[in-house]
């Protein structure tokens, strides 16, 4: 009895040591800044403007949104000066998208990701997002946007949207920092562009390790994320001919399926891939009535392969000549051959190896009409 | 009275009348009721209000006055009298016991011996069914006061000659009989010796209550936890005697005590058998997660707004930062305060007369907490914290157990407001190695789940259908496993 | 009947060595083997398992052949000097384990929730717990540490994600560096796999006796399952170069997982890792203390109360994280040496004194 009681008495002493010295690290809820969305400018001094937005906590007004932002040498001592100036704590914990402007994407945003990866209170599953222009521009014309939902929210799930519908990649803090660690794979960012009353995603962004090198348009995102190998719920335009069209210009297809096999090989020493899609298409639109004739489904089938390979041909090329390898090719080199790949220099390499792309397209239906 | 005289009567009639005197004198309703025949004498003593009249004067007096002298010092001649018991007494305490207990005494004079005889006629209550233990379907028997009744009531309902009973006395002043029922064949034979053992242990003057002897006899001082668990139910109580375990009863209070008791009896009901297995089933889960609820729920409210703001989703973040801003003291000082005035509710809610006791319940709690609200003492979000806690904490049906966890919150609560929810997780920790070092008259407390034995998650989590159930649970470590079948 | 105090069956001495065995080690072991082996890293814990499995065959025939606990039996093996020496030698091992690890839980805790706090307190608030439990004895260790199959089933959805949402051409081609890489990076897994080397402490506690060498066997089967299912997440997800650079891959892991409500897994997960590494903790300073027991005779309360104190102290001489990990390293180093070259030495030994032993024995009986 009198060990038990011991104890249990060393037990609660200790314990209760531990409340003496005040509280640490307390992040009371109605008491901090909760930033929803942060954007990094580097400016041509060396300094950086940060903008954080974050909901103001007022029970007797509306709910809004304050941008804060101020130029500093690093991102923390921004953050410093930031919390000077709100009388909050300003806390990254819930941080939904982070936005770089064009600008500061080409010189390269390793750095300013850093403290993503150090603090464990930011999350992992946060967008990483380059703004046409500056992003502070694209944080403060959002926040005026008065009919669309709060700036942190409205572009995540603009950028949700988009990326289920392939018209951007799907690109979060821990996706990008895995690409740019590994040699063998590029990173792709989505790209905003903030108008008058409305954020427009116009495609992505493409990094040669963390600088940005070039840009695809929507319909060639879509093609980036079919050559990538992801599941999408995509929807194209394509032009017709002469031969297939009837009242409209234009089929819209939507695609349902992808699958992706890649044949990869070495001609002479230099390793040659060919991307072959298999895809299961759906018409949704298209101006003619003979969709159920074979002959003609045969027709309509073979020019969605021919131009959807063109497609993906012009998206190849738009990536190699910017020097990124988002598809991947260079893991799939490293994998395959190795010892070769010790010798080969990737990043000269890749803008010239051969690259193909094939589609071959399957028509599932076609809907209520023929 | 323990001037203890383990003193023989004398054959002096005058002499044993003049020791019981000075015990017994001013007892209330002590009476000295003097027979004569032929010369012979004797005395008959009893406590008025103790003994049936109707006894006395019919079967006592009645028969030995109609017969001749000699039958009050022919011992033989005693056996003849008609009252069911008689019991031969030697010392005087036994005597002034007897006479305590509601016997009458009979010593006539030439003899050194005492007769008692059992006519007492104590009031008690009706059998009801217990108050906080309400059942909708199977019987509405209740143990009263008087341990034969309880007997009685054990016994008319469980027709089994191999239903045994030892019994103790406990209490040094009071003398408390206590009772302990067991299946001879079934129960295991160490269990019987466990509780000989420790019950013998005991020195304390009385027995206070079931609740006290059960602490007397645990072995566990410090714990908040009921080792024994008490039922005033009878089929309860005849559930456990099926499965091998003892019943306890003591004379005085309505509760018995069934040993061994483990932590997932606490939410076991007699309704679970009297409906399909599959419904039962969850509802005891349900009653599993209350208790994870009134545990830690309002811990984790205040480790979340205290700490752990991340894991708050989007959509609730502005709203509940809007209403706690509105509150002007820390989460875990919001938190305890509306616990407290929970608390006080209740226990208010409990003494009053049952009328008034349900309005105060639903007034207190509606009024006090949407006043504190508007007047911006407490969040909403607190305030339904604390009732869904409340709510978890009302379907635990042993009360013993359910104040125990409503105990355990409040140190929990501390933790997490001072290490988030690594203070929650370190309070759990604790609580748990605490609840698998208890044990219940030699039997681990949190069987089955440490030591984890498969066999009795029949009726722990979930309850399997009965064809399942046709083998005894372990946890009594019964000597027979098969239920009977024929 | 069930009150004896010590006394623990096979699944519970399982509990035991298994939750022993998880603690820190799977927390930072996809980084140690990426920076030291590359991506063949989990050959290199499957080569750790056998020597361990090795250690756990030496310990398990010491054990039966001295019918004791090897430990006690050290005086007369190595005659009284040597083995007073060599027993004193093994308690500063394991108290220096305990608060080797110890400390790294604090690091965790700290860097994970609390930068802020104070390193004294988070080291006694989190002693508090383990005390409490070993000083309720070794079954209640023992079968508090069931729980840690609760834990691990839990945590086993991460290897699951890494498989189901990770790149597996992340893990070819599968580089191992060097021989001399994977032999270092084999010893570097052995400091996770510690905790089989508790059987040369217990031995008249274990009901069931022929039955620890399975213990110690399946314990360490379910680790290897569980570190490589780490390693392979690790790597999946994060690639094979970044791995390297993260202090807690594991916890890393979850923080990519998203579900649908609970917003950020990975506090949930760490929740849950504290219940593992207290298991770790206190399935140390358990047997730190029965050891005390055996050879010093000193009451189980004052040599548990002595032995925090130590450990409390001995936390605040490494001063960083990185000097944590070297001393971790170390110790690791030193636990697979007292873990397995030290029985298979004894072996032979004990082989030879097969009088003296039998000798002891009976006047172990008699007394």
């Amino acid at each position: 009895m009198a060990k038990e009681q011991i104890s249990i008495l060393i037990a609660l002493c200790l314990f209760f040591a531990g409340f003496a010295t005040g509280c640490w690290n307390e992040a009371i809820l109605e008491q901090v800044g909760v930033i929803l969305i942060a954007s990094i400018d580097q400016l041509p001094n060396g300094r950086i403007r940060l903008a954080d937005a974050a909901p103001v906590i007022d029970p007797n007004a509306e709910d809004r949104i304050e941008i804060v932002m101020t130029e500093g040498t690093t991102i923390r001592e921004c953050r410093e000066v930031l919390n000077r100036k709100t009388g909050r704590e300003l806390v990254g914990g819930k941080i939904q998208s982070l936005v770089f402007g064009e600008a500061t994407a080409q010189q390269g945003i390793r750095p300013h990701m850093e403290i993503f990866a150090r603090d464990p209170v930011n999350p992992l599953l946060a967008w990483v997002v380059v703004a046409e222009g500056e992003g502070s521009v694209l944080l403060q014309k959002g926040v005026t946007m008065e009919d669309k939902p709060a700036i942190g929210i409205y572009i995540s799930e603009l950028l949700e949207n988009n990326a289920n519908t392939g018209q951007t990649v799907r690109t979060l803090v821990y996706q990008f920092e895995t690409a740019f660690y590994t040699p063998g794979i590029d990173p792709v960012t989505p790209m905003i562009r903030a108008g008058e009353t409305e954020m427009v995603v116009i495609g992505s962004a493409l990094f040669d390790s963390d600088r940005m090198c070039g840009r695809l348009d929507n319909t060639q995102s879509l093609m980036l994320n079919l050559l990538m190998g992801k599941k999408i719920d995509g929807r194209l335009s394509l032009k017709m001919p002469e031969s297939l069209k009837a009242s409209k210009d234009y089929v819209t297809i939507q695609i349902v399926q992808s699958k992706r096999k890649i044949q990869k090989s070495l001609k002479q020493g230099q390793p040659s891939f060919l991307i072959e899609l298999a895809m299961e298409v759906n018409i949704e639109e298209a101006g003619t009535t003979k969709l159920l004739e074979p002959e003609f489904l045969k027709k309509m089938e073979q020019f969605l392969s021919d131009s959807l390979t063109d497609h993906l041909q012009k998206t190849i090329r738009l990536i190699q000549e910017a020097g990124c390898d988002a598809i991947g090719t260079g893991l799939i080199a490293k994998a395959s051959w190795f010892k070769q790949w010790q010798q080969w220099d990737w990043k000269k390499l890749y803008p010239k190896i051969d690259l193909k792309a094939s589609a071959k397209v399957n028509i599932r239906n076609s809907g209520a009409i023929s | 009275m323990t001037n203890g005289s383990r003193t023989v009567l004398s054959r002096d009639l005058q002499h044993n009348e003049t020791v019981i005197d000075t015990f017994l004198k001013d007892c209330p309703g002590f009476t000295k009721h003097r027979i004569r025949l032929q010369k012979r004498e004797a005395v008959l003593f009893f406590i008025e209000a103790l003994i049936n009249k109707d006894f006395i004067q019919r079967d006592i007096l009645g028969y030995l006055l109609s017969q001749d002298g000699p039958v009050l010092n022919d011992l033989q001649r005693y056996d003849q009298i008609p009252v069911a018991v008689i019991t031969r007494l030697d010392h005087f305490d036994q005597v002034s016991d007897a006479i305590l207990d509601g016997q009458a005494v009979l010593i006539a004079d030439g003899i050194n011996r005492a007769f008692s005889f059992k006519v007492s006629d104590k009031p008690q209550r009706n059998i009801q069914e217990p108050q906080v233990e309400k059942d909708i379907r199977g019987p509405h028997n209740g143990f009263v006061e008087r341990l034969d009744t309880n007997i009685s009531l054990i016994l008319s309902s469980f027709k089994n000659p191999a239903v045994k009973m030892r019994r103790y006395e406990v209490g040094l002043r009071s003398k408390t009989s206590v009772a302990v029922l067991y299946m001879e064949g079934l129960t295991n034979p160490k269990l019987l010796d466990e509780f000989d053992r420790r019950i013998k242990q005991v020195k304390t003057d009385s027995v206070l209550s079931p609740s006290y002897l059960e602490e007397l006899i645990s072995g566990h001082t410090w714990t908040v936890f009921p080792l024994l668990y008490s039922t005033e139910r009878t089929d309860k109580a005849i559930a456990c005697l099926l499965e091998g375990r003892l019943v306890i009863l003591i004379d005085g209070f309505p509760q018995s005590l069934s040993a061994p008791s483990t932590f997932v009896m606490a939410f076991q009901t007699a309704d679970d058998y009297s409906i399909r297995a599959i419904p039962a089933s969850f509802v005891r889960i349900l009653r599993f997660g209350a208790l994870l609820i009134s545990l830690f729920l309002p811990a984790l409210y205040v480790a979340i707004i205290t700490f752990h703001y991340e894991t708050i989703p989007l959509s609730l973040l502005v709203p509940l930062a809007e209403t706690r801003s509105k509150v002007p003291v820390p989460p875990v000082v919001e938190a305890l305060f509306m616990e407290l005035i929970f608390e006080i509710i209740r226990e208010a809610s409990i003494r009053l007369p049952s009328t008034v006791g349900q309005t105060i319940g639903v007034v207190g709690g509606l009024v006090l907490g949407q006043a504190a609200v508007s007047a911006g003492i407490v969040s909403n979000v607190m305030v339904i914290v604390v009732a869904m806690t409340g709510m978890a904490s009302f379907i635990i049906q042993n009360q013993e157990v359910a104040l125990a966890i409503r105990l355990v919150r409040f140190p929990i609560i501390f933790l997490a407001a001072g290490f988030g929810i690594v203070g929650i997780g370190v309070g759990g920790a604790i609580l748990l190695s605490h609840l698998i070092s208890l044990d219940s008259l030699g039997i681990p407390f949190m069987t089955p789940l440490f030591p984890f034995s498969p066999r009795d998650f029949r009726d722990a989590l979930i309850i399997a259908p009965a064809v399942l159930r046709s083998s005894r649970p372990k946890m009594a470590r019964p000597l027979q496993y098969r239920r009977k079948k024929g | 009947m069930i009150n004896e105090k010590d006394f623990i069956t096979f699944p519970q001495l399982l509990s035991f060595l298994f939750a022993t065995q998880v603690g820190t080690g799977i927390l930072t072991l996809p980084r140690v083997l990426i920076r030291e082996v590359g991506t063949g890293g989990w050959i290199a814990i499957i080569m750790g398992a056998f020597i361990v499995g090795i250690g756990v065959i030496c310990i398990t025939l010491l054990n039966k052949l001295v019918g004791d606990s090897a430990f006690s039996a050290l005086p007369v093996l190595l005659g009284k000097p040597l083995g007073w020496i060599i027993s004193i030698v093994l308690i500063i091992y394991l108290a220096v384990l305990a608060a080797v690890i110890h400390r790294l839980f604090v690091e965790v805790v700290q860097i994970w929730f609390f930068p802020s706090a104070s390193n004294l307190i988070l080291t006694i608030f989190l002693l508090v717990p383990e005390v409490y439990i070993v000083s309720k004895g070794l079954r209640v260790v023992a079968l508090y540490d069931g729980l840690i199959f609760i834990v691990i089933a839990t945590l086993a959805l991460v290897p699951l994600h890494g498989v189901i949402n990770g790149n597996t051409i992340f893990m070819r081609p599968i580089i191992i560096g060097s021989a001399g890489k994977l032999f270092s990076g084999t010893l570097k897994v052995g400091t996770s796999f510690l905790g089989f080397e508790m059987l040369l402490f217990l031995y008249p506690e274990i009901l069931g006796k022929k039955r620890q060498f399975w213990a110690g066997v399946g314990a360490t089967a379910l680790a290897t399952f569980f570190y490589v299912g780490a390693f392979v997440a690790s790597v999946t997800i994060f690639g094979p170069a970044q791995p390297a650079y993260q202090v807690y891959p594991l916890l890393e892991i979850s923080r990519t997982i998203s579900l649908p409500i609970i917003e950020r897994v990975d506090l949930l997960f760490g929740g849950l890792w504290i219940v593992s590494l207290i298991t770790t903790i206190d399935g140390l300073l358990i047997t730190l203390v029965k050891a005390v027991e055996t050879r010093f005779h000193w009451r189980n309360n004052i040599s548990l109360l002595v032995m925090s104190i130590l450990i409390t102290i001995m936390s605040f001489f490494s001063s960083s994280l990185a000097e944590a990990e070297t001393v971790a390293g170390i110790v690791g180093i030193v636990g697979m040496v007292v873990g397995v070259v030290f029985p298979a030495l004894l072996l032979p030994v004990a082989l030879l004194r097969k009088g003296a032993i039998r000798k002891w024995q009976k006047s172990k009986s008699q007394s």
